[in-house]
């Protein structure tokens, strides 16, 4: 469900982050005829797909249901869509409020980047504290899989939902630096409570 | 021999082995943490608990304390044995940081892995940790205390095992703390062995703190090549660099343990500075051009007008193919050894070492008398030391002539006698062991050798009275072993001592004799070099005559050896093709006019023959190139697009030898372009046995069974001789970490060596009006040399001991000008 939030630049996709509970999928590969058929399910997706169709089309003319507008579209770049929580856009790092990173260079991430996007050159601070002297992380091989995030004890990267940029014409400017990645632990509050909630129910 | 079952599975074992060994030899790994087999057992963390069922012991108990014995039937599984040790782990966990992220240690940390094996995930104690202060352990050692679990491991290595007393135990119960009195670095040499040792992090590898997680390195085996030990290591690298290297076990050689020089003197191979790609002058080229004009130019010459030079730190295949090189173009010279006196030792020791006298590191550690003859084990080759300390823990006695006012981590006799009564001393300490009879069955010679012993004038009193309970002590002795250096030792001594150890071999149940060599593959070099009647200084008469034009010099640095560097200078300038081959950004290399990168050791596959004749091979670890942290200003990798590797020109020097001899003599057929060991075998006979399809057989002793040499010299001087009374003898002498080649090219070394100093007995010190912690200067041909002087009365007088030191230029030390040559100027630099 596309929400107009009323703001008029920003819209939400998808389901709001409290509501969302990790689904239990049914692994079930004994279909019985019909439903190796696909036929209901076919039908289901063509009346979504014309539901969409027919309300972008119309939905210019058909006055606002409330608040909500009817239209799917979002008119990006004017609008900017909000995704949820559980979307892995570009990892970025998480900043401690004294402007310092959590990051300690282990080099976890680093190892488990199937990408080897992630290089860390580990440094220590005057009070003897571990941090990443340069944290680069090439874009060019990230493939957005969520394992530095997974693996990193300190919560000091994460999968935001940042998606704007990830496209260049030039490799060299897909490298970001630390500078270039940290952000404040308010802006992505969202997905640490997410991945807090999703990890803390994997045994390891 | 006991028999046991462990697990269901019967096994024999040999009397007084542990159970946790016994364990691992079917492959069982019981966990432990303070027992070590180099240490041995204390019990302190009981960690290796296991069940007893049946036999002497019941119930639950320490595996590492109790020795196999017949009819035990224990289980490693077993539930109880199970509970326990995770309750172990559960409390070394009370007070262990949870830090891993930040620890060096973690990825190859035995605490982690038992954690995490036995099951201990969620910590259940919520109070306050114990905490301690770290130290300042010198530039080796990272020191964080609170990581410790107290298995003791490293005040029972530093104190019991090396013999330093600077590390302990300090403090009580709940705050044991495992350090020095004060901050300051290890004194110990051998101090980096905590880092394998420590089973946490407690002591890390500092120069490659941040640097790598285990997993990150390409790990392989590796030698060191600083002393002639040859100890076995492994080396670990990482984005083209070495990082750090780790002791690797070898029974016969190094044991577990390796010195400090071996574990951080690889930083040569990543020096900044190390010539990367083939020149033409100044002019770098590309490998074809480079090697098509030195072999153009070489093509131009005569065939008596090149000489090949080489070093003792070139591997075998290096000087294998170097030699090949030389016969093909018709040289005469092929030298590996600037100092003509050390050729004729280490000619002497290669013929005269066979497998009836040479012995082992493990042989020392058995001995139960070592009677050293002009070695200084501590600055020459440190694990010698620590295998000496062995021996002398349990029971041997250790006795040492030696002029140089000698350290060794055990009680030792010092003998500060002169070079020259070596021979005498030795004669006069194991001649009442032999007789005639048995003397006789080694021949004439044998014979009149040993009357020459029993006829020579006794030493000066004070000597004489020193040797006296000594030689008791040789005459009860059943494995003594004669362990003789071959820088300070004159060549008489070093034949005398290889004479001494046969003829004991009558008369006790073993013996040996060790001998301490100028390079890691010394022995090699003599293999190849020894029959030849060329030495350095022949070749610079030649190329001053104008009869050699060119020099090929591979993986050596006639700079750094000789003492007259104008002379040498100007010889090179008459040559018309220096051609050098290194790794090192050496002098020769600056100066050479054609220049072929080659690989170091990490680099190439390569072998090198340690001083007891074993042809040790050490693998390749990873592909030359300037190393990332070069490259990228100690930053990220930079990720840059294309295809070849940064700096990835050198060769391996064999290769390119050998392409050069085949270019010039265009015989493409015979020779194998992988593989040097045809060429090898084809220049070396004794080599030749070694030669298989797939190169060497690693820790092969090369050795023949029984020499064919000419013992017992006829000729030796046995006769007292007076000192000269009033005179000072320059003695240059090898200095710890501070004196070989690598060690000198190699940051992390010179960042922990000591400044140069020099000895002098405290009789000729009041003579000269000198006193202890004077700066001196020492009058050599043009101009003086400056250093800060020690006076000790441990040394023999008549000497000035002057270290080789990379920060003293004790290469002009020859051109010293008679008389008193010394004088204060000051006092010690601080
Ligand atoms: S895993 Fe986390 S703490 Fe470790 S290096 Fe990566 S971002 Fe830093
Ligand atoms: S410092 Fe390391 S080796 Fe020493 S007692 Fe503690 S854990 Fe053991
Ligand atoms: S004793 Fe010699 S060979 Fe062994 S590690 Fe030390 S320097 Fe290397
Ligand atoms: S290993 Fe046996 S008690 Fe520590």
């Amino acid at each position: 469900m596309t929400q107009f939030d009323g703001k008029g630049s920003q819209v939400t996709v998808g389901v709001p982050a409290g509501r969302l509970k990790p689904k239990r999928v049914r692994r079930n590969l004994d279909l019985t005829l019909w439903e190796k058929l696909y036929v209901f399910e076919i039908i289901r997706g063509m009346y979504v797909t014309t539901k969409h169709f027919a309300l972008n089309m119309l939905g210019f003319v058909l006055p606002p249901r409330g608040k909500k507008r009817s239209v799917f579209t979002v008119y990006y770049p004017d609008e900017k869509v909000v995704l949820p929580p559980a979307y892995r856009g570009r990892p970025v790092l998480v900043m401690r409020p004294d402007g310092t990173e959590r990051c300690v260079a282990c080099g976890l991430c680093e190892t488990a980047c199937p990408g080897h996007a992630i290089s860390i050159v580990g440094a220590e601070r005057e009070n003897g504290e571990r941090y990443p002297l340069s944290y680069v992380l090439d874009m060019t091989r990230c493939v957005y899989c969520g394992f530095c995030e997974e693996v990193c004890p300190k919560e000091a990267i994460v999968m935001s939902s940042e998606y704007q940029g990830l496209a260049e014409t030039d490799r060299s400017r897909m490298r970001y630096s630390k500078e270039q990645l940290l952000r404040s632990e308010e802006s992505v509050k969202g997905r640490i409570e997410y991945i807090r909630r999703i990890y803390s129910k994997c045994n390891y | 021999m006991p028999r046991l079952t462990i697990d269901d599975i019967e096994i024999e074992v040999p009397h007084g082995t542990k159970v946790i060994d016994a364990a691992e030899r079917l492959g069982i790994m019981i966990p432990r943490f303070c027992y070590h087999r180099g240490l041995g057992s204390v019990g302190a963390c009981r960690m290796c608990a296991v069940k007893f069922l049946q036999g002497p012991f019941k119930g639950l108990q320490m595996s590492c304390m109790i020795d196999a014995q017949d009819g035990m039937v224990i289980s490693t599984t077993d539930a109880e044995a199970l509970d326990f040790r995770r309750h172990v782990i559960e409390w070394l966990m009370l007070n262990h940081p949870h830090d891993c992220p930040v620890c060096d240690e973690g990825g190859h940390c035995l605490l982690q892995d038992m954690t995490v094996s036995g099951g201990h995930g969620m910590r259940r104690f919520s109070g306050e940790k114990r905490t301690y202060r770290d130290q300042y352990l010198g530039e080796l050692v990272q020191h964080e205390m609170n990581r410790c679990i107290h298995c003791y491991r490293c005040v029972r290595f530093y104190r019991e095992f090396a013999g330093y007393r600077d590390l302990g135990a300090l403090q009580i119960a709940q705050k044991v703390y495992f350090g020095r009195l004060a901050d300051g670095p290890l004194e110990s040499p051998f101090a980096g062995n905590l880092v394998d040792l420590c089973p946490t992090g407690v002591y890390t590898d500092k120069p490659a703190r941040f640097r790598a997680r285990r997993w990150d390195l390409e790990r392989g085996p590796s030698l060191c090549i600083h002393c002639s030990l040859g100890c076995n290591t492994v080396a670990g690298a990482r984005y083209r660099e070495v990082l750090r290297q780790e002791a690797r076990l070898n029974e016969e050689v190094n044991g577990y343990f390796i010195c400090d020089l071996g574990r951080y003197g690889f930083a040569y191979a990543g020096h900044p500075e190390r010539p990367r790609s083939p020149r033409i002058g100044s002019q770098a080229v590309g490998w074809q051009e480079a090697v098509a004009v030195a072999c153009d130019r070489l093509a131009r010459l005569g065939p008596r007008s090149i000489a090949c030079l080489s070093s003792a730190r070139a591997s075998v295949e290096t000087l294998g193919t170097l030699k090949y090189l030389s016969k093909r173009v018709g040289s005469d010279h092929f030298v590996c050894f600037y100092d003509a006196a050390v050729k004729f030792k280490m000619g002497e020791i290669v013929s005269k070492l066979d497998g009836r006298t040479a012995v082992s590191l493990r042989d020392i550690e058995k001995a139960d008398l070592l009677i050293g003859v002009g070695a200084d084990p501590i600055n020459a080759a440190p694990m010698l030391a620590l295998a000496m300390r062995q021996a002398q823990r349990a029971g041997a006695k250790v006795v040492m002539m030696d002029p140089r006012p000698l350290f060794l981590p055990c009680d030792f006799e010092h003998l500060s006698v002169s070079p020259e009564l070596f021979d005498v001393c030795l004669s006069a300490l194991v001649k009442s062991t032999f007789d005639r009879e048995r003397v006789g069955k080694h021949g004439e010679a044998a014979v009149t050798l040993y009357d020459r012993m029993l006829s020579c004038d006794p030493l000066d009193a004070s000597v004489q009275a020193r040797l006296e309970p000594l030689i008791a002590v040789v005459e009860g002795c059943r494995r003594p072993i004669i362990i003789c250096g071959s820088d300070i030792a004159p060549a008489s001594s070093v034949s005398f001592a290889a004479d001494v150890a046969l003829l004991m071999g009558e008369v006790k149940d073993q013996s040996g004799v060790f001998y301490v060599l100028p390079g890691a593959n010394a022995y090699g070099a003599a293999l190849f070099d020894a029959a030849n009647g060329s030495s350095f200084e022949s070749v610079v008469q030649e190329i001053e005559d104008g009869a050699i034009k060119a020099l090929i010099v591979a993986e050596s640095d006639p700079f750094r050896y000789v003492a007259d560097r104008d002379r040498l200078q100007r010889a090179l300038n008459k040559l018309e093709l220096l051609l050098v081959l290194d790794y090192l950004p050496s002098e020769t290399v600056r100066k050479a006019h054609i220049f072929l990168p080659t690989r170091a050791i990490f680099e190439t596959r390569s072998s090198f023959i340690n001083q007891e004749g074993r042809l040790q091979v050490a693998e390749k670890i990873h592909s030359p190139g300037t190393p990332i942290w070069q490259v990228s200003n100690k930053g990220h990798p930079p990720r840059l697009y294309g295809t070849g590797i940064c700096g990835g020109e050198p060769r391996a020097a064999w290769r390119v030898l050998q392409q050069i001899a085949h270019t010039l003599v265009h015989s493409q057929n015979e020779i194998s372009e992988n593989d040097p060991w045809p060429v090898i075998g084809g220049e070396c006979a004794v080599l030749a046995r070694h030669h298989q399809h797939n190169g060497p057989l690693h820790g092969l002793r090369i050795i023949p069974q029984t020499s064919t040499a000419a013992f017992f010299d006829g000729d030796l001087d046995l006769q007292p001789k007076q000192p000269m009374d009033g005179h000072l003898t320059l003695l240059p002498v090898v200095s710890t970490f501070a004196t070989e080649e690598l060690a000198s090219y190699s940051e992390i070394i010179q960042r922990v060596i000591g400044s140069p100093c020099a000895y002098l007995h405290s009789d000729d010190a009041e003579r000269c009006g000198l006193l202890d912690c004077d700066r001196i200067r020492i009058a050599v041909d043009d101009g003086f040399l400056e250093i800060d002087l020690t006076v000790s009365d441990k040394m023999a007088r008549g000497f000035l001991i002057l270290p080789r030191h990379s920060r003293f230029e004790w290469q002009k030390l020859h051109c010293f000008a008679q008389g008193l040559p010394v004088e204060k100027i000051g006092n010690c630099t601080p």
